[in-house]
């Protein structure tokens, strides 16, 4: 693996791990009586781009290297499921993570500002703050047991 | 909620749909796969660049063309966005772990 294939490898965990840790932040941020209109703004806008970046950078390590590398690798190993069922669903879900970081951090622009007056829009944006952190961290996940699967 | 935001959920429910069942079509279909492949040079990054076309060709759509927001804000559409995207996750993985241990 080239060193710039290793960057983007890494890049590619260190940025969904910040996007997931934004998320978490805008949700536990959301669970509060009087959530912070700018620390919301700013956290839903900085994760969105995360996961867009982290898209990006997994997505050209896995378009070029991870198909012809280590695909067969895990394939042909002991744990061939890791690539079959993880890789395959870890690739696949990731791919919702960028519209719904986007659409709650559209939603946020607009309705930061009083949302401890406005109790739905702020229970339903809290909602989406934490399936975009779950499903994150389900995705971390798999990246993981891949890696560990690789060895 | 705006029209921008609730221009937005409406792109997001129809993109995660879009994702779940091009995932699942392509994996049955060969030639769906095949054809992702031969226009977009990799299957994945066919699913990603339309996916993406959608969310903006709908999110541009419904904040042209909507002229009312429903009475609710759209705020059931918001939470319904949450619901689409785990079970759409879910479906995802089912699938696979269906196609991996189940065939």
């Amino acid at each position: 693996m080239t060193d710039f294939l290793k960057l983007l490898l890494v890049s590619h965990v260190v940025l969904g791990l910040l996007g997931v840790a934004a998320f978490y932040a805008c949700w536990m941020w959301l669970l509060k009586a009087a959530p912070p209109a700018g620390l919301l703004r700013k956290a839903s806008l900085k994760g969105a781009l995360f996961f867009v970046l982290s898209w990006f950078a997994g997505g050209y390590y896995y378009a070029t290297y991870y198909g012809t590398a280590v695909k067969d690798v895990i394939k042909k190993g002991q744990y061939p499921w890791a690539h079959s069922v993880f890789m395959e669903a870890k690739e696949h879900i990731f791919l919702f993570l960028p519209f719904l970081a986007i659409t709650l951090a559209v939603v946020l622009a607009a309705a930061a500002d009083g949302l401890e007056k406005n109790r739905p829009v702020k229970s339903a944006a809290a909602l989406l703050a934490g399936t975009i952190a779950i499903l994150g961290i389900i995705i971390t996940l798999a990246g993981a047991t891949i890696s560990g699967a690789v060895r | 909620m705006q029209k921008k935001s609730f221009a937005a959920t409406v792109s997001g429910i129809c993109t995660v749909v879009f994702v779940t069942l091009i995932t699942v079509l392509a994996d049955l279909a060969p030639a769906l796969k095949n054809w992702l492949r031969d226009t977009f040079t990799h299957h994945w990054i066919g699913k990603g660049v339309l996916a993406a076309g959608l969310y903006v060709l709908i999110y541009l759509l419904v904040v042209k063309t909507a002229r009312k927001l429903p009475e609710d804000g759209g705020v059931p559409l918001l939470r319904a966005l949450s619901f689409a995207a785990i079970f759409g996750a879910a479906a995802i993985f089912g699938f696979f772990l269906w196609e991996t241990i189940g065939k």
